[in-house]
């Protein structure tokens, strides 16, 4: 039970205008969606200039249900229906933002996974942008069977995929919290806190696996401690257990190893809590060694009745254990890759943050993207405030909590997970802490909402003691709404994420248009699939996704493509990595040249050394192929252009180097005239090809599986 | 979940959870037992599978609850819930349709002002039995006619010049062009596209090294 004085949480009686109550939500969240939807249209139409009318719109979707939750007295179904139209309208404000298609990074690495599961008919093939993606194939496999079996496109099961993993995350952090308080209002706000972390609008809304994987999660942890608590733990209750954790297992590897480190955790702690006082109890002369020997000998520290612990089931071990083993099995019988794409990250982000606290490295600019725009000051204060409040709620409730005496085991594992926040807070000021600290963001909210929850009730209840009912209402809704706010602006980042709009350079949803996706799609119709192709960062996604291509990449085969882009001569490091590498095309993103990257880089992480550009690419490197001779340059949309490199790898000759056009096409060097004959000029219009304009790239597997392009060669 | 827990009074909000999270774990197992039984993912083994999965635990569901008989507990709090939903789902079918018009709304207007992917021109060399062929491409992805000229230059002897060359709206243009054999070792082939209309924007380049 968590502590919060029982005065302010006494069941009032029913509130009579629940009802009348969640009509006003209902409506309010309307009025906010239609809002958003003018403002995202305006956004693409270039008309809006701010973020009045976003701020506007996430409000009348965020306050009024918050104003509800913060009710002592509303029902628990009134409860559960205000959380599902919080996250479902926020759902729907990420389908807002992208209605045509995918177009966030992740999305696109899984859709390549989902493509080939369609086209062959089989799992695990490979895939070059994201190589772990195939071996937990949950997320794809779901999508795929709605596809096939309903028709429908990819897109739209993918959608309805992740909107019912989101009703299952909220109703799940609902029962879950609700199970270890028995409180309602505590459940509410609790899950509401979850919906307020930085990832709920866009990272955990997307179609990746930890969207899908981690609602299984809250709902396996659920369950067994439903089922601990009422003490039935027999086959069916086993079976279901076993079934949620395989879908886990299955669909994402982090998720799989957090949630069997916490149930770990979670057997243990009773045992090393009894430990740690134990220890502290020898330090502090009240206990000998020999006395704390004789208590594990005997085996006291396994005893069922462990003071202030509810609920100690032994039984916790066998599931830990089989937690481990599912994921270790998987590991090591299919997913071995998984070390080597996880390693690096982790490796990466410690050395980051070791250099950090030495002093060696750089401080990651906070609220500023890498082109130097800022996110303006109210915002940036804002989401500071968020964080200290955050802060202070979470060591009241902590503290409280601990000064419990009949409590959960899995409260007080949740109290103490959420302590690590402080420390991921540190890790946000290295480049790739950051994005370990965002990613984990998702599942320490969980924790953190119990500590956050606690501290902010019995603020509430401290206040109602001293000023008018209303007052502590407002408050709580005020502190929630802020660290909402908060949340979307440390996740979302600067005003180009939060809005579609017009393209720019390496900037991840802004970067999907209309001529990355035709490129694509005409690799696939005219040169087949499958080719090892070098690509910026953006349009390679868009080639594995779309163009079913095989994009060489520093993930994948540790090859680093970026000085194929911005050498500005062809050198012969060039020349060797493209034939070291294999590489049969090259396709080259003209706009590249035009701004800085708004992610930092234009290829791979580590790029240039790991340096920061200070300017884009220079147009002359990007073309400096067209006086290449031997490369083709095989297609141009104006942006554009595909190399063909193919005749650098089958040159007998050595490479002349540089050579100048005009050069070229003067009649010396090209020698006699040669004997050419035209055919007659053919019009082929094909109806069929209006697939290919963007406006219409709802359909992703349609083109890929059984579009007009779907053909290796042209026809004679 | 009547087929695992009989006996247990779950209420509808934590059956729906348990039935929705179960589903999804058992559409993942069935989709590695399809793929490593060999029959692979189709929509024909979907539909048997997950057909077969559905009648097989609706049956044990029937069966356990013929024997152990329904609590009567449950029916009341059934009733409670169905009317606490009624009233609840007028407005969220309200709102449910709003959502769906925000979602149409961005996606018409999505289109609308989306543009269209720029014109595109491309030169292929295909190998046939022995026989040389270039394919040149033009693909006009716009929604109005493009007219333009063609030219083809050997070497840097222009081989062909179009009149003025016109591709429907998303019509696709093309030319095979048959490469002699006594063309000399290393050649270079060279499309290059003028839009008439807009002769700086409509402009594309396409090459082809044979060698």
């Amino acid at each position: 039970m968590v502590a919060v004085p029982a005065e302010a949480l006494a069941p009032p009686p029913a509130w009579a205008d629940a009802e009348r109550w969640l009509i006003v939500c209902s409506l309010a969240a309307a009025v906010g969606l239609m809002l958003l939807a003018y403002t995202y249209t305006a956004a693409r139409a270039g008309l809006v200039s701010d973020s009045n009318l976003f701020w506007a719109s996430m409000l009348l979707l965020f306050v009024p249900a918050a104003w509800g939750l913060a009710r002592d007295e509303a029902p628990r179904m009134f409860r559960l229906q205000l959380l599902l139209i919080v996250s479902m309208c926020l759902y729907v404000a990420k389908i807002v933002h992208s209605p045509q298609g995918f177009t966030f990074h992740d999305e696109l690495l899984h859709v390549r996974t989902l493509n080939d599961i369609l086209a062959s008919g089989r799992l695990f093939q490979e895939n070059p942008v994201l190589p772990v993606s195939p071996l937990f194939p949950g997320l794809e496999v779901v999508t795929a069977a709605i596809v096939q079996t309903t028709g429908l496109s990819v897109y739209v099961a993918g959608v309805l995929v992740i909107g019912m993993a989101r009703i299952i995350a909220v109703l799940a952090l609902f029962q879950l919290f609700r199970l270890v308080t028995s409180l309602d209002k505590f459940a509410g706000l609790a899950t509401l806190y979850v919906i307020c972390n930085q990832h709920f609008l866009f990272f955990d809304a997307m179609f990746s696996y930890q969207s899908l994987a981690l609602p299984q999660g809250i709902v396996l942890i659920y369950f067994l401690c439903r089922q601990i608590i009422e003490n039935d733990l027999r086959p069916p209750a086993l079976l279901v257990i076993f079934i949620l954790l395989s879908g886990v297992t299955l669909t994402h590897h982090l998720t799989s190893y957090l949630l069997a480190a916490f149930i770990l955790f979670w057997a243990l702690y009773p045992q090393l809590y009894q430990l740690i006082n134990m220890t502290l109890d020898w330090y502090a002369g009240q206990l000998s060694g020999r006395q704390i020997a004789i208590a594990i000998r005997n085996k006291s520290l396994f005893s069922s009745s462990l003071g202030r612990f509810s609920h100690v089931d032994h039984r916790l071990y066998i599931f830990a254990f089989v937690s481990l083993l599912l994921p270790t099995f998987w590991l090591v019988l299919i997913a071995e890759k998984t070390v080597g794409y996880l390693s690096p990250i982790f490796a990466g982000a410690l050395s980051d943050l070791a250099a950090l606290l030495a002093g060696d490295a750089p401080v990651r600019q906070l609220f500023q993207d890498h082109s130097g725009e800022k996110i303006v000051l109210w915002e940036q204060l804002a989401t500071l405030i968020s964080v200290l409040i955050t802060l202070a709620l979470l060591v009241a409730g902590a503290t409280i909590t601990w000064q419990r005496q009949r409590v959960q085991p899995l409260v007080f594992v949740l109290v103490t997970i959420s302590l690590a926040y402080p420390v991921l807070l540190g890790l946000r000021m290295t480049p790739l802490g950051a994005d370990i600290s965002g990613r984990s963001n998702s599942f320490l909210a969980i924790a953190i909402a119990v500590s956050f929850t606690t501290g902010a009730l019995a603020t509430q209840a401290w206040l109602r003691a001293r000023t008018p009912y209303f007052v502590g209402q407002a408050l709580l809704v005020a502190i929630l709404t802020l660290i909402f706010v908060g949340g979307i602006v440390a996740g979302a980042g600067p005003r180009w994420v939060r809005f579609p709009g017009p393209y720019l350079v390496a900037a991840e949803a802004r970067s999907i248009e209309a001529a990355g996706i035709a490129s694509a799609v005409w690799t696939r119709a005219e040169l087949g699939s499958q080719q090892r192709i070098a690509a910026d960062r953006i349009n390679r996604l868009l080639l594995a996704a779309y163009g079913g291509q095989h994009p060489v990449t520093s993930v994948n085969e540790g090859v680093d493509i970026s000085p194929l882009f911005v050498e500005t001569q062809f050198t012969e490091e060039v020349r060797r990595i493209i034939v070291d590498s294999h590489i049969d095309f090259l396709l080259v993103d003209l706009r590249l040249s035009e701004d800085l990257p708004r992610v930092g880089i234009y290829f791979e992480e580590g790029e240039q050394g790991g340096r920061p550009y200070t300017e884009p690419i220079p147009r002359t490197a990007l073309v400096k192929y067209d006086s290449v001779q031997g490369v083709s340059r095989v297609f141009d949309s104006g942006v554009i252009v595909i190399y063909d490199l193919r005749g650098l790898r089958d040159a007998i000759h050595p490479l002349p180097g540089i050579h100048n056009c005009e050069r070229l096409y003067s009649p010396d060097s090209c020698g006699r005239l040669p004997a050419v004959r035209a055919t007659s000029p053919a019009t082929n219009l094909r109806p069929a090809a209006r697939m290919l304009s963007s406006r219409t790239f709802i359909g992703v597997s349609f083109l890929s599986a059984r579009g007009p392009y779907n053909r290796r060669k042209v026809s004679p | 979940m009547s087929a695992f827990f009989p006996h247990v009074a779950l209420t509808t909000d934590g059956k729906f959870l348990l039935s929705l999270a179960s589903s999804f774990s058992l559409v993942i197992l069935s989709g590695l037992l399809l793929h490593w039984s060999g029959l692979g993912l189709g929509r024909q083994q979907w539909v048997i599978a997950l057909a077969g999965l559905s009648i097989g635990l609706l049956g044990i569901a029937a069966i356990n609850q013929k024997r152990r008989g329904t609590i009567g507990a449950a029916d009341t709090q059934r009733r409670q819930e169905r009317y606490e939903y009624l009233g609840a789902a007028i407005s969220l079918t309200i709102l449910v349709l709003i959502a769906g018009g925000a979602i149409g709304y961005a996606h018409i207007n999505a289109v609308r002002l989306g543009a269209n992917p720029p014109p595109q021109l491309w030169i292929l060399e295909e190998k046939h039995a022995g026989a040389r062929t270039a394919i040149i491409g033009v693909y006009n992805t716009q929604d109005s006619p493009l007219v333009g000229r063609l030219q083809v230059s050997v070497n840097g002897n222009i081989l062909y010049s179009s009149s003025p060359l016109q591709v429907a709206p998303q019509g696709v243009w093309r030319q095979r062009v048959d490469l002699s054999p006594d063309l000399p070792e290393r050649s270079l082939i060279e499309a290059t596209l003028t839009s008439l209309e807009e002769p700086k924007h409509g402009y594309r380049r396409a090459t082809l090294w044979v060698q």
